[in-house]
C-alpha cells in the first residue's frame, strides 16, 4: 500500500472515528491504528463549548439579525423581506414622505411669519395652472395645500398662493439608524459588565435628531447604573454626585442616575458612519449572590429625539443587550480576609490575587466579613472579581496579621463546602454555601 | 417558503428553483463547530468569542457572497473563519500559546461521565494542543480543521485550496510529525 492509499485509507477511517463509527482497518496497515487511538481518542471525546453568556449572546446577535425568538425559532420575515430589509425599505419611505413634509411645514411657516403671499418664481415657463396637495405623513400630521396660478405671458412673474395650518411642533424624519455588527459579548470587570454594538446610519441624508433610548426589562432590581461610551453621544448627562462613571471616559459617557430608564441625544451622524457604542451596565453586590442563569436584559433602542418626551416615543431599532450570572465558571468563598503580599489575600485558606479589574467596596472598615466572588485557577488562587462586605463587626486584634481574638465570628467556613471542588462542579456550591 | 438545512446546500446546479438559505438555523448548527476550531487555534477564551463574534459578523454582512453552485455552506463559513485567524495573527505581535497555558481551559468539556476519565481525556487534548504549536502553520490548521471543525477533505481541500488527495497526504503526514512530538513532550 502506497502513501497515498494509506492516507485516503486514515482519512477514510478517520471520518468513520468522528462521526462516531468504529473503525474497520485491514491487516498490514501500518501505524494507522495507533495514530487513530493516540489523535482520534483525545479528540473524539472532548470539544470546547462556549460559555453560556457568549452563547447568550450569540442568541441575542441572531434575534437582531433574524427576528429569532431566543433559543430557537424560526426566522421573523414580513412581506417575504427578512426583519432588517423590511426596516430599511420602511425607513426610506419615511424618510423621502417625511422630508417632502418637512419642506410643505417650513414653506408655511415662512408665509405665515411674512403674513402675506408666497411669491415664487419658476425657473420655467409655466405651462398649465393647477392644485398641489402635498401631505406629510405619518411623521407630520400638516397637510398643506399649494394652489399656484401662474400667468401664462412670457414676460409675466406667476405667484403661488400657499395656504395651510402646519401642526406643531415640527418633527423630523426618523433616524434611519440600525445595530449591526455587534459585538455584545459582556466582559466583566470591578462589577461592571460592558458590551460593544455598532451603528450605522443606513439612510441616504445625515441625521441630527436621533437619540439613543435605554431600559432595564429585565433584572432591574440587580442594576446600579447604566452607562454609554461613545464618541458620537452628547454627553453631560451624568447628574449623578457619586461621579461614579465605573471606569468610563468621562469625555464621551451618559450616566443617568435612574438606571432604568433614560435617554441621550447623539450628535449628527453622516451617512454610512459607523458609531461605536460601548455599554456599560454596573451590577449591585446582590448580583453575585444570585443562582445561576440569572439575567439582566437591557433594551436600547434608537429613536427620534423629537419623540422622547414626555415618554420615549416609538421603537425603531432597538437591540437587547442580556447578561447571564454564572456560576459555572465562578465561585465564590465567604471569609475574614489576611494580608498574603502584595495584591494578594488569604480567605478561607485560599490565595485571592487582586488585579486592576477587582470590584472592591467603596467603604471597606477593618474587621469585615467578606464574600469573594472570582475565577478559580487550576492551582488553587483566586483571581477575585469583586468583593462585597458580607458583615462588619467590630472586632479587637491584630489586624496586621488578620487574626481577630476569641469570641468574635471568625467562621471562615462559610463555603467550606464550595471553593475546593474545581472549576466547574464547585463553582455554583461555593456561592450558594458562602452567600448563607 | 422553502428552506434547507445545512448540509443540503451545496447545490451544484441552480437551474432549479434555488432553495432560500435559513441562515439563523445554519448559523446556531455551526456555532459549536466553528468555536471549536477556533480553541484550538488561540488559547484564549476572550479572544477565541471575540473572533468568533467577529466570524458571524462576517458571515452575515456578506451572506450575498455565498453562492451554493460553488460549494458548502460549511466551506464558506470555516473559509471566513479561516481568514479571520489569519488576520488575528497578523495583528498580534505576541500570541498565548498552548505552551504558556498548560492548565485545562474552563471549556473544554467531555463527554465521558467518569471524573477520572475525563481529565484524563481532557489532559491528552491539552498535550495534543501543546504538541500541536510545534508544526508549521499548515499542519496545525489541517489538524484543527479536521480534528475541530469536523470536515471531510474535500472541504478542507476547498478552504486550504489544495487538491482532495493531497489533503489525504498532508493531514497524514500531519498526524504523524504531531504524534512524534507528543511522544518527544511524554520523554
Amino acid at each position: 500500500m502506497n502513501e497515498q492509499q494509506l492516507a485516503d485509507l486514515f482519512s477514510e477511517q478517520l471520518d468513520r472515528l468522528l462521526a462516531g463509527e468504529p473503525t474497520q482497518l485491514p491487516p498490514e496497515t501500518d501505524d494507522l491504528p495507533e495514530l487513530l487511538e493516540i489523535i482520534g481518542s483525545s479528540t473524539t471525546q472532548t470539544h470546547f463549548q462556549a460559555s453560556p453568556a457568549a452563547q447568550a449572546a450569540f442568541q441575542s446577535q441572531l434575534a437582531g439579525w433574524f427576528g429569532l425568538v431566543a433559543n430557537g425559532g424560526t426566522p421573523m420575515t414580513i412581506l417575504g423581506l427578512s426583519k432588517i430589509w423590511f426596516i430599511s425599505i420602511v425607513v426610506a419611505v419615511i424618510t423621502v414622505v417625511g422630508g417632502a413634509g418637512i419642506i410643505a411645514v417650513i414653506t408655511t411657516g415662512i408665509f405665515i411669519f411674512r403674513g402675506g403671499p408666497v411669491v415664487s418664481v419658476p425657473t420655467k415657463t409655466p405651462t398649465a395652472q393647477g392644485t398641489l396637495t402635498v401631505t406629510a405623513s405619518p411623521v407630520a400630521s400638516t397637510t398643506v395645500t399649494a394652489v399656484g396660478t401662474p400667468t401664462v405671458i412670457a414676460s409675466g412673474t406667476p405667484t403661488a398662493t400657499v395656504t395651510g395650518t402646519p401642526a406643531l411642533p415640527p418633527v423630523a424624519g426618523l433616524p434611519p439608524l440600525v445595530f449591526i455588527g455587534h459585538f455584545h459579548l459582556p466582559r466583566v470587570c470591578a462589577g461592571v459588565y460592558t458590551t460593544q454594538s455598532t451603528l450605522v446610519n443606513v439612510g441616504s441624508e445625515p441625521v441630527d435628531n436621533a437619540a439613543l433610548a435605554w431600559e432595564v426589562i429585565e433584572g432591574a432590581d440587580l442594576v446600579d447604573t447604566v452607562g454609554f461610551s461613545s464618541a458620537n453621544l452628547v454627553s453631560g448627562v451624568d447628574d449623578d454626585d457619586d461621579d461614579d462613571d465605573a471606569g468610563i471616559d468621562p469625555a464621551a459617557v451618559a450616566v443617568t442616575s435612574n438606571p432604568l430608564i433614560g435617554a441621550v441625544d447623539f450628535q449628527p451622524i453622516s451617512v454610512e458612519q459607523k458609531v461605536k457604542l460601548d455599554v456599560k451596565v454596573k451590577v449591585k453586590d446582590d448580583w453575585w449572590k444570585h443562582e445561576g442563569e440569572t439575567k439582566i436584559k437591557v433594551k436600547l433602542s434608537i429613536k427620534n429625539k423629537f419623540d422622547l418626551q414626555p415618554h420615549p416615543g416609538h421603537n425603531q431599532y432597538s437591540q437587547i443587550i442580556t447578561i447571564v450570572r454564572q456560576d459555572a465558571q465562578w465561585v465564590s468563598l465567604v471569609g475574614f480576609p489576611h494580608n498574603f503580599g502584595e495584591n494578594r489575600m488569604l480567605v478561607n485558606g485560599r490565595i485571592v490575587v487582586v488585579n486592576g479589574c477587582t470590584g472592591l467596596p467603596a467603604n471597606w472598615p477593618p474587621g469585615s466579613k467578606i464574600q469573594v466572588v472570582g475565577w478559580l485557577q487550576p492551582d488553587g488562587t483566586f483571581i477575585a472579581i469583586n468583593i462585597i462586605i458580607v458583615n462588619i463587626n467590630i472586632i479587637t486584634g491584630d489586624f496586621n496579621s488578620g487574626v481577630p481574638l476569641p469570641g468574635h465570628d471568625n467562621d471562615d467556613g462559610g463555603s467550606s463546602g464550595g471553593g475546593g471542588g474545581g472549576s466547574r462542579g464547585g463553582g455554583s456550591g461555593g456561592s450558594k454555601g458562602g452567600s448563607k | 417558503m422553502q428552506t434547507v438545512a445545512a448540509e443540503d446546500v451545496s447545490i451544484k446546479s441552480k437551474e432549479v428553483s434555488e432553495p432560500k438559505l435559513d441562515l439563523a438555523a445554519l448559523f446556531q448548527q455551526y456555532y459549536p463547530r466553528i468555536y471549536n476550531y477556533l480553541r484550538y487555534r488561540v488559547n484564549s477564551v476572550e479572544d477565541a468569542e471575540d473572533l468568533i463574534s467577529t466570524v458571524f459578523e462576517q458571515a452575515y454582512t456578506h451572506q450575498a457572497q455565498f453562492d451554493s453552485g460553488r460549494g458548502a455552506f460549511s466551506t464558506w463559513l470555516f473559509r471566513i473563519a479561516h481568514n479571520e485567524l489569519v488576520s488575528y495573527y497578523r495583528k498580534r505581535t505576541s500570541r498565548l500559546n498552548w505552551e504558556t497555558g498548560a492548565e485545562i481551559p474552563p471549556d473544554l468539556m467531555t463527554h465521558d461521565p467518569s471524573p477520572e476519565t475525563q481529565i484524563v481525556h481532557q489532559e491528552a487534548l491539552v498535550l495534543m494542543l501543546r504538541c500541536l504549536e510545534h508544526l508549521n502553520e499548515r499542519d496545525q490548521e489541517i489538524i484543527s480543521l479536521k480534528f475541530a471543525g469536523r470536515l471531510r477533505n474535500n472541504e478542507i481541500s476547498e478552504i486550504m485550496e489544495m487538491p482532495e488527495k493531497t489533503v489525504s497526504v498532508v493531514l497524514l503526514r500531519a498526524v504523524r510529525r504531531l504524534r512524534q512530538e507528543m511522544e518527544k513532550e511524554a520523554a
